[in-house]
């Protein structure tokens, strides 16, 4: 889109002809990213000292009759996650669960909504080019503060919490997970107590990150000061958290329960609404999904990864009701190009020896055909989730348009072609060699039933296929000397979830399809790429989406990346998943976001 | 009866070192790490994950790790969890009085239905009575708790909506009505551990007491012209119960390790769940904190209940 056609937009939606969700929709189908369109947005409203996106902020989306007017009020909010946080710090995190729990305590300086919206809580405004807070060339930033916020503590929040955030994570030896995202930044520097400057290391229009992320988390100073570097796992905060957020700190016990009050002093007027959290974990999935949908004792439950028509019966006549929230989680099945069953040097899928079958085109397409998503989603999944078709499935600037086939004539005809005929045992075979699989995933009853699914489709085409699964925790693990997990990848297939670190993360995300990205032996098996895929072409996309500035052009690039990834196939996309939670009836203003923790908008939940 | 506590004392040494070796050698040996739920977040590096395996050190060589969890064990510290650095021991005494509670409750009232149930069925052999016993006992046995969990909450809790289905250590209550509330959500995983237990206990007493019903002292007493309850609780149960007493002794140990399915089930914060969570996060020193403590718990209440048998029964002598 023009820059003209751009200005021209933006005076209908000045003078009010268009709304601003119009506004929005429109300039982000054209490719613009959220934090482009939200810089555009935060300049043209100029002035005042009021937080430009502060309405959206406060206004659930959901329609309600009762929009809370006061703070507190609300009485307890229980909350149930059957994992149970480990620890109450998100850069030390263990996974979503203690992610989540801290997200009760402590904020961001910005939070992305569904639609990927830009919304402050701890910046005072977002950044722009026409205030001079952001650079053109995508090297710096210039984050403005919101003032006469506190922490639990009561001291002031100001620049040196953020500067001190960025050291904290960034630093090797605190060893946070969050050390990948800060480590793109090159300095912090405070301004003055409520501006910093924060300077990156290559050029980015991705502003917002990791400011952004779930993980991107401010700390205060004055508590973790002592424990930077190799103490951090040993500050007694990590258990007893000082945040700025809507609710503080009550008490810990690990791996059971985290209980929260009220914060009186909150920095956004009227909120929050309950007068106490209390989050218990532990149990079951679907033990969760029914203390809220049928026994209704819970007012929300967390990541209900149940079988569709399990969860839609308990919904139909209970006192609840099903949430989704859309954060471009993909779940596909890998494809080996190399060998599993043929060990060189001491290690099997190695680069050295290509794989029998997949590394023909036709024999994978073949498959890609035979696979019958939309059984696999209308039966398994019921609701909140979609066929896929891409790995990228949102936001919509990235991804092309074509519809999803399935065509087992095509399929057997591929296979044929590449010489791959039918034996009498109606298994393909050439050369001596049968055409046998072994497909593997992690043990989950969802993921058994595909797998059932999609064995019946390949048998279809005359393959013969051995099914395998293996408990999440070995099969995610990063552990050199087991060669069950993922990234060994000792089997012909493979299908799991891959979640994203944000709306605009494909240049970090895509690293999984990189030749230099290859999971083998001298890398412990820990590199991104398990499928073993090598395409020099698809490097080369890779490169210049990385080195894009122009937020248009890199749409396009990344949409041609897709697009090749599903040509050739890379990977075969099954579903288009939705993260499934449950709350009560009368819950309000819960405005999930498949970018942000289930508790970013906690502050703006409330009964009816 | 000293020697033979001394004897003892000292043979229970090895026995823990060679049960702590195995333990350590199994757990390390298992595959997986505790960050495979960061393995598909596309914010955390591979880099990051390799880099804190090694610093917790379970890339280490198992003997390693082994001499270096023995060694702090032997001065007194049981290491810190993995996943927060919270001292194991203080995570295992933070759930030690909900599991005490939960499963000695259960085991307590287990007893109190199995020892009558038991002895009046194999009294009244094949009357009435022994059929529903046995029946009962037999159902109890085969139900796994997992199965008579569900059923109970589908009952109670989603049909008739008596109690509720998650146990919570966050009572917002005080006096007799925080009691109550306390009663009401242990009533259930209480009841399936209950059923099971008191099934197997109650099939023990009755085997047990049928042995001793056709000696010839109980006739003895009979033809004595003593009244049949006379006989039945001074002559027969006394000598029926020894076995029982050794039995219950080896059963104590579990009262303080808890209940992993059930916990699990109905969220008891107790040492069941805490031992699920570590074993599936491969928290090694939880996980070596809680089976340690279980085998010398085990070690301590065999020895107990071998002097028990001295003090019960005149014709065991340990000298």
């Amino acid at each position: 889109m023009p820059e003209r056609t751009v200005q021209d937009f933006l005076k209908d939606f000045t003078s009010g002809r268009i709304n601003r969700r119009q506004f929005v929709t429109t300039l982000t189908r054209a490719g613009i990213p959220i934090g482009v369109v939200a810089a555009i947005l935060a300049s043209c409203k100029g002035g005042g000292t009021e937080t430009p996106d502060a309405n959206i902020g406060s206004a659930p989306v959901d329609e309600a009759p009762f929009e809370p007017k006061q703070r507190g009020g609300g009485g307890q909010l229980k909350l149930l996650w059957w994992q149970a946080p480990s620890v109450l710090n998100p850069h030390l995190s263990n996974g979503q669960k203690d992610i989540d729990a801290s997200t009760i305590f402590y904020e961001q300086l910005v939070n992305l909504d569904k639609d990927a919206n830009i919304l402050p809580r701890l910046a005072a405004e977002l950044p722009s080019h026409e205030k001079g807070t952001l650079d053109p060339a995508g090297r710096w930033v210039i984050w403005k503060l919101k003032s006469g916020v506190t922490w639990h503590d009561g001291k002031p929040f100001t620049a040196d919490d953020v500067v001190f955030t960025w050291q904290y994570a960034s630093d090797p030896n605190s060893a946070t997970v969050t050390l990948g995202i800060f480590s793109r930044i090159q300095s912090v520097e405070k301004i003055s107590d409520l501006e910093v400057r924060v300077t990156f290391k290559e050029p980015t229009f991705d502003w917002p990150s990791p400011w952004s992320t779930q993980l991107g988390a401010i700390l205060p100073r004055h508590v973790f000061g002592p424990y930077k570097g190799k103490e951090a796992r040993n500050a007694p905060a990590n258990l007893r958290p000082v945040g700025t957020g809507a609710y503080k700190f009550v008490e810990f016990r690990p791996d059971d329960v985290v209980l929260a009050e009220i914060n009186p002093n909150y920095h956004i007027e009227n909120r929050p609404f309950f007068d106490r959290i209390e989050l218990k974990g532990g149990g079951d999935a679907a033990g969760s999904a029914r203390a809220v949908l049928q026994s209704g004792e819970y007012d929300f439950a967390w990541n209900l990864q149940v079988d569709g028509n399990q969860l839609q019966s308990m919904e139909r006549d209970g006192v609840g009701t099903l949430l989704f929230s859309a954060g471009g989680l993909i779940e596909h099945v890998l494809l080996n190009f190399t060998d599993p069953n043929t060990e060189v040097d001491g290690e099997r899928s190695s680069l050295k020896v290509p794989h029998p079958f997949f590394s023909d085109l036709k024999v994978r397409q073949a498959f890609a055909l035979a696979i019958d998503r939309k059984t696999i989603v209308d039966r398994l999944y019921v609701r909140g989730a979609d066929i896929a078709q891409y790995y990228l499935w949102t936001p919509e600037r990235y991804v092309p348009q074509t519809t999803w086939e399935r065509n087992i004539d095509k399929a057997n005809a591929l296979l044929d072609e590449a010489g791959w005929k039918r034996g009498t045992d109606n298994v393909r075979a050439k050369n001596g060699k049968r055409m046998k699989v072994l497909f593997q995933t992690s043990e989950n009853k969802l993921r058994q039933d595909t797998q059932a699914i999609i064995k019946k489709d390949l048998e279809s085409i005359g393959v013969e296929v051995e099914l395998k699964a293996t408990i999440s925790d070995v099969f995610f693990s990063s552990d050199p000397a087991n060669p069950d997990n993922a990234g060994h990848f000792y089997a012909d297939m493979e299908m799991f979830a891959e979640s994203r670190g944000g709306p605009d993360d494909a240049v970090l995300l895509l690293q999984r399809f990189l030749s230099s990205q290859v999971a083998q032996k001298s890398n412990k098996w820990a590199w991104l790429n398990y499928q073993r895929y090598a395409n020099k072409e698809f490097d080369a996309l890779h490169a210049e989406a990385a080195r894009e500035l122009d937020p248009v052009k890199f749409a396009e690039v990344v949409r041609k990346m897709n697009q090749r990834m599903t040509d050739d196939v890379a990977m075969i996309p099954l579903v288009e998943r939705r993260d499934v939670m449950a709350g009560g009836k009368n819950l309000r203003g819960t405005q999930l976001s498949g970018w942000a923790s289930a508790l970013w908008a906690l502050p703006f939940w409330y009964r009816v | 009866m000293t020697k033979f506590l001394v004897r003892r004392v000292i043979i229970a040494v090895p026995t823990l070192i060679g049960i702590s070796l195995v333990l350590f050698a199994v757990i390390a040996m298992a595959p997986g790490d505790p960050f495979a739920d960061l393995a598909l977040n596309p914010n955390v590096p591979p880099e990051v994950r390799l880099q804190l395996r090694q610093q917790l050190g379970i890339d280490d060589p198992i003997y390693i790790q082994y001499g270096r969890w023995a060694t702090s064990m032997a001065r007194g510290d049981w290491g810190v969890s993995f996943a927060n650095r919270i001292p194991v021991l203080d995570l295992i005494w933070a759930r030690l009085p909900t599991t005490l509670f939960v499963v000695g409750s259960s085991y307590l009232l287990a007893l109190i239905i199995a020892l009558p149930a038991g002895i009046i069925s194999a009294v009244k052999q094949y009357s009435w009575w022994d059929n529903i016993v046995t029946t009962f006992a037999f159902l109890g046995y085969s139900l796994p708790t997992f199965f008579t969990g569900l059923l109970f909450i589908l009952i109670f809790t989603v049909t008739l909506g008596w109690l509720p289905e998650v146990y919570t250590t966050n009572i917002q209550e005080t006096g007799w009505r925080w009691l109550l509330a306390m009663i009401r959500q242990a009533a259930m995983p209480v009841a399936v551990l209950a059923l099971f237990q008191s099934a197997e206990l109650a099939r023990f007493v009755r085997a047990a007491v049928l042995e001793v019903l056709h000696l010839d002292y109980v006739r003895t007493a009979r033809s004595k012209g003593l009244a049949e309850r006379h006989v039945v609780i001074r002559h027969v149960v006394r000598n029926a119960l020894i076995p029982v007493v050794t039995v219950m002794a080896l059963q104590i140990p579990a009262i303080f390790t808890g209940a992993l399915v059930t916990e699990q089930i109905f969220r008891v914060p107790g040492i069941g769940s805490l031992l699920i969570r570590s074993l599936n996060s491969h928290d090694t020193p939880v996980v070596m904190g809680i089976f340690f403590t279980y085998s010398v718990l085990v070690v301590v209440f065999t020895l107990l209940a071998d002097v028990a048998y001295g003090f019960l029964d005149p014709r065991i002598r340990y000298s």
